[in-house]
């Protein structure tokens, strides 16, 4: 346990890396421009992971959930929020920390020294809120409500947000296909701006995406307060010091809310704690 | 939430998950989704 306390950071950056290329591990849809065409398509994986990657093995829970309710058979998805609920119980927003790759891309970004980091973004606690508006307005009532004449509505989220469906799938693809590249026009330069601000800002700030904008980690995060994995502090060892909160790059007060729904479980907390009074598992304080 | 509710609220979540994916089935929307994810989703990637 000593050993993963010490390389808790790498064996995080390893976890994000390799389940990054498990579940995108259809490398002939990089060289060819295609993507994977199989059975395993119709299982969610937990992350923000577009189904239009090349590489994707598994289908983006955001992007099926608006694909079956814009749909003209369904109106809610018993299927997808199925998923969303046992990733949710079962881990919360462990996803976000440890499985998600678009989160692993902003975590690289932020690593770049030389770029002044901003820890305090003006109106943080309001902008917080607007993960939750794009949950209801972009993933849920647009593709639900906005229906063509053929009776079915667009993924809109995908369509004019995503910026891991501009750089997992978007790039790669028109990169290869001269066809792509010829259809290309205002919504793809739009897409690229949003995914570049995005980028530039990850290098400042940490994890913009995921603190402000991603529908997914507001479903994770509301999870968090009911997940079998959850953190808990000891409060005969805690000090209320504060260094778990000046620590915490997602801006938690971990003495106070250790399961916030901006948590990401990335443990950086546990390892500041000069008491060690932050435990996490099923059953933390057994160390279960 | 002590640790005894918060264990009962989680599997009774994960539960419910399990419910909802076998009704899922059941109204083939797996279908829907392997169908949507097979072809390139042309607005996911900025083109449509």
């Amino acid at each position: 346990m000593n050993w993963i306390k010490k390389q808790r950071k790498h064996l995080r950056l390893w976890v994000q890396v390799l389940f990054t290329a498990l579940t995108n591990g259809y490398v002939i849809g990089f060289t060819e421009g295609k993507i994977y065409r199989g059975t395993s398509k119709k299982l969610c994986v937990p992350g923000l992971n577009c189904y239009s990657c090349p590489g994707a093995i598994g289908s983006c829970p955001i992007g099926s959930l608006q694909a079956v309710i814009g749909s003209k058979n369904y109106k809610f998805s018993f299927y997808v929020i199925g998923f969303l609920m046992i990733f949710g119980s079962l881990m919360g927003r462990f996803v976000c920390g440890w499985l998600c790759p678009f989160g692993l891309v902003q975590d690289l970004l932020h690593k770049i020294p030389f770029v002044k980091k901003i820890k305090k973004v003006p109106f943080d606690r309001y902008l917080r809120y607007l993960k939750y508006v794009i949950l209801v307005v972009f993933v849920i009532a647009m593709p639900l409500l906005l229906v063509g004449e053929s009776g079915y509505g667009s993924p809109w989220f995908c369509k004019l947000i995503c910026p891991s469906g501009t750089l997992l799938g978007g790039i790669p693809l028109v990169a290869k296909n001269p066809g792509l590249q010829r259809a290309i026009g205002f919504l793809f330069g739009w897409k690229v701006s949003i995914l570049v601000i995005l980028l530039i800002l990850s290098t400042m700030i940490y994890r913009p995406f995921c603190k402000y904008l991603c529908p997914l980690g507001a479903i994770y995060g509301i999870f968090n307060r009911f997940s079998l994995y959850h953190y808990e502090i000891d409060a005969a060892k805690c000090t209320k010091c504060g260094l778990c909160a000046k620590k915490c790059d997602m801006g938690v007060k971990v003495y106070e809310n250790p399961n916030s729904v901006e948590c990401i479980r990335c443990g950086k907390c546990k390892d500041v704690c000069p008491t060690g009074a932050i435990h996490s598992g099923i059953r933390p304080k057994t160390g279960v | 939430m002590n640790i005894k509710k918060r264990s009962v609220t989680g599997i009774l979540l994960l539960a419910i998950g399990v419910l909802f994916i076998l009704n899922g089935i059941h109204r083939n929307e797996h279908t829907t989704v392997q169908n949507k994810s097979n072809i390139i989703c042309l607005e996911c990637i900025g083109i449509g």
